[in-house]
């Protein structure tokens, strides 16, 4: 790509107490999905932020993001433009886009998350 | 990065991976009355391998077919089964290993019908004298185990990354792992450990494989005192997506390649394989597939994005269209993995898809005996990444039969030792040494980014090892590496929050990931022929006089130790003499 289109990404970023939107321009690649934006901007803009993501092809819904309000699986959703990106859900948010808590099923394991 | 442990649990047997393998040998040990913890680095049932599998979990076609009432011959058995695993591996599998394995597997599929799992479908898969693979989807295994884990009361710890096991002259003591979500240093205390870890295909650029393959398994058990074996042959899978972005690695080409007449074609518009198999072409195996692309490649003659092409244009279209329909369940409507292709492709069939060979699977990994030992005293390890049940090459289907037979075996075996042994402390200037391994990840160091470093492993993975190797090559990828080792230990970290740090996960996969890239590049510099899933084009000829051996490799004070050993060949001879590469070698009795 000799001139790529540069997209304008706002990505969620904090914990429960305080998050704010971070915008980052990223040039879009064809056929580039929501979790290779991410991967761009860890790669190549900002390497702290937080996101989880396993198989990369839309089977383990390890990725699932809340895309310009909807719910999706990161990695078979397509970045075809300006796009906000925020975790799936806030109760359980740990950092940035990482909302899952761990499961720790022993009762050893004192203060488990956080 | 908080430089102490924080937390310590206790356990009987400490399980590193929790998908196939690792479910399997957890849900055995606690069958057996062990205290289990099972770690793993994702989350369960939503990361590793496992879920990934299309589906097939073989058996031999006669236990099949009397078990679970599906159309298998009759004339099938456990040794046939054996027989053809020993071809596909070129004879370099375990044959004493490669028995149990065909031998069990019945006993172990039956056990997941009785647990809930559906069969699906009944294929026959290339390499196989007789159907044999039952269809359970990798996904669906996966939660079955994860959730017959959670019930069985098993402790479970994920996104939880173990660094390093901790060990003296008497055996393992536990290990240390980054508990991620909040950056807290953990100690495992166990009797005895399984390693479940699989294999290590990110390592290369284009994979199949998730996130977590990063061969941690295999480079911990090596700087624990234990062999590798096989190391030189990691598995391609031909015609996976190159492009667009976000289907990289995607083997929906592939699957198709086994479905339809399809034509690969270098940018010439040439069907190179008939330059490799005139008669089978496209329908030959597929690590001639592989290498075919990859010289295609190496030649210059390659597509606009770096792979190969592959076509169906010379199909008609109401043809094309059909196969939609028919395709099997989980490819379906041109289902790819998770994405519609028609998302991508305005007519299918019409332009021709960009692919390339890519990383799939561990044939080699952590030497083990019938009983899953190490020999590093109760170090157990099971399923992908450790060696001899696949020998040079796997069989299709065969890779989740692995994670149950030695997944199970493995837990037995474990818990076994786990009864006899106390649980010792470790010392703590062990623990302190790892520690402070670990503390090298800090932001005022003057190296690499942890992300030049994964971006510079996976560069002398692909140009200089990859599919198609020479010696030359090889010896500059071991200068790389020595080089990137130096740099390894001043990796750069930007972000120093302990919440969920991909930096310190990365840099901590580094650090394995090159060792299991110099375990590869060392004995494909030693053996000097083409076998099964390596070619050397300075060798091209399988040479079954010279190099009928496993090449085994240790690390002892940051020195490579490697020996031959002789194939254990107890059922099936070894053939002699030397082979065009690809042709499979005749053994003299049965």
């Amino acid at each position: 790509m000799d001139n790529p289109k540069l997209i304008s990404v706002q990505v969620r970023r904090g914990d429960k107490n305080e998050s704010e939107l971070v915008a980052y321009e990223v040039p879009l690649e064809d056929g580039q999905s929501v979790l290779g934006v991410l991967q761009y901007i860890y790669d190549h803009l900002d390497p702290s932020i937080g996101f989880t993501c396993s198989c990369r092809i839309g089977l383990c819904s390890s990725c699932l993001m809340r895309v310009n309000g909807k719910v999706v699986q990161s990695c078979t959703t397509l970045a075809d433009g300006d796009m906000v990106i925020e975790p799936y859900k806030e109760d359980t948010l740990v950092r940035d886009l990482v909302t899952e808590l761990p499961l720790i099923s022993r009762a050893s394991l004192s203060k488990p998350n956080i | 990065m908080n430089l102490h442990i924080e937390e310590e649990l206790c356990c009987d047997v400490l399980v590193i991976g929790t998908e196939g393998t690792g479910a399997r040998a957890a849900l055995e040990a606690a069958e057996h009355g062990a205290d289990v913890l099972a770690v793993t680095k994702g989350f369960m049932a939503r990361s590793g391998a496992t879920l990934t599998a299309d589906g097939e979990i073989d058996v031999d076609s006669r236990s099949a077919r009397n078990l679970f009432g599906v159309d298998g011959s009759p004339d099938d058995s456990p040794e046939q089964f054996a027989r053809d695993m020993i071809l596909e591996g070129d004879y370099l599998g375990d044959q004493r290993l490669v028995a149990i394995h065909t031998e069990e597997a019945p006993a172990r599929v039956k056990e997941l019908v009785d647990w809930g799992a559906q069969l699906e479908g009944f294929i026959q898969a290339p390499g196989h004298t007789y159907p044999r693979g039952l269809w359970i989807p990798g996904l669906k295994l996966a939660r079955l185990l994860a959730r017959r884990m959670v019930k069985r009361g098993i402790s479970i710890l994920e996104n939880t990354m173990v660094l390093e096991l901790l060990h003296d002259d008497d055996g393992v003591l536990g290990a240390v792992a980054l508990h991620l979500p909040t950056g807290r240093l953990l100690l495992l205390r166990s009797r005895a450990i399984v390693m479940a870890t699989g294999g290590a295909m990110r390592v290369f650029p284009l994979t199949t494989a998730p996130e977590e393959l990063t061969g941690d398994g295999m480079a911990m058990a090596l700087r624990c005192g234990a062999a590798l074996q096989d190391m030189e042959f990691p598995m391609f899978l031909p015609y996976c997506f190159l492009t667009p972005p976000s289907l990289r690695g995607v083997i929906f080409p592939y699957d198709v390649s086994t479905l339809m007449e399809v034509h690969a074609l270098n940018r010439n518009g040439e069907r190179y394989m008939a330059r490799w198999d005139p008669e089978r072409m496209e329908r030959t195996t597929r690590d001639i597939n592989s290498v075919a692309a990859a010289m295609e490649i190496r030649a210059g003659r390659c597509s606009k994005a770096g792979g190969t092409y592959l076509s169906f244009k010379h199909l008609p279209r109401n043809l094309v269209d059909f196969s939609a329909e028919w395709f099997p369940g989980n490819l379906r409507n041109w289902r790819a993995s998770g994405f519609n292709l028609r998302n991508f492709f305005l007519y299918i069939g019409e332009e021709a898809w960009e692919v390339a060979p890519a990383s799939h699977f561990w044939n080699g990994g952590i030497r083990i005996d019938e009983h899953c030992a190490t020999g590093v005293p109760g170090l157990f390890a099971a399923g992908e990444g450790t060696a001899g049940i696949h020998g040079a090459n796997r069989l299709a289907g065969n890779a989740l039969t692995m994670t149950q037979v030695w997944g199970k075996r493995a837990g037995l075996f474990a818990s076994r030792f786990a009864k006899n042994k106390k649980l010792r402390k470790p010392p703590n200037v062990e623990v302190e040494h790892v520690v402070q391994t670990i503390a090298r990840l800090k932001t005022e160091s003057s190296g690499p980014t942890v992300i030049e470093v994964r971006r510079e492993i996976r560069r002398i993975a692909g140009d200089l090892v990859g599919i198609i190797r020479e010696e030359k090559k090889l010896q500059q990828a071991l200068k790389a590496i020595a080089d990137l080792r130096r740099d390894l230990a001043r990796q750069h970290v930007v972000n120093q929050d302990p919440r969920f740090n991909r930096e310190w996960v990365e840099g901590l996969q580094n650090e394995n990931s090159l060792d299991v890239l110099e375990a590869i590049v060392r004995p494909s510099i030693a053996r000097q022929e083409s076998r099964g899933a390596m070619y050397r084009v300075d060798y091209p000829a399988t040479d079954d006089d010279r190099w009928l051996c496993n090449l085994i490799l240790r690390r002892k004070d940051d020195q490579w130790e490697m020996q031959e050993a002789p194939v254990n060949s107890i059922y099936l001879s070894l053939p002699t003499g030397t082979r065009r590469y690809g042709r499979k070698g005749e053994s003299n009795r049965g």
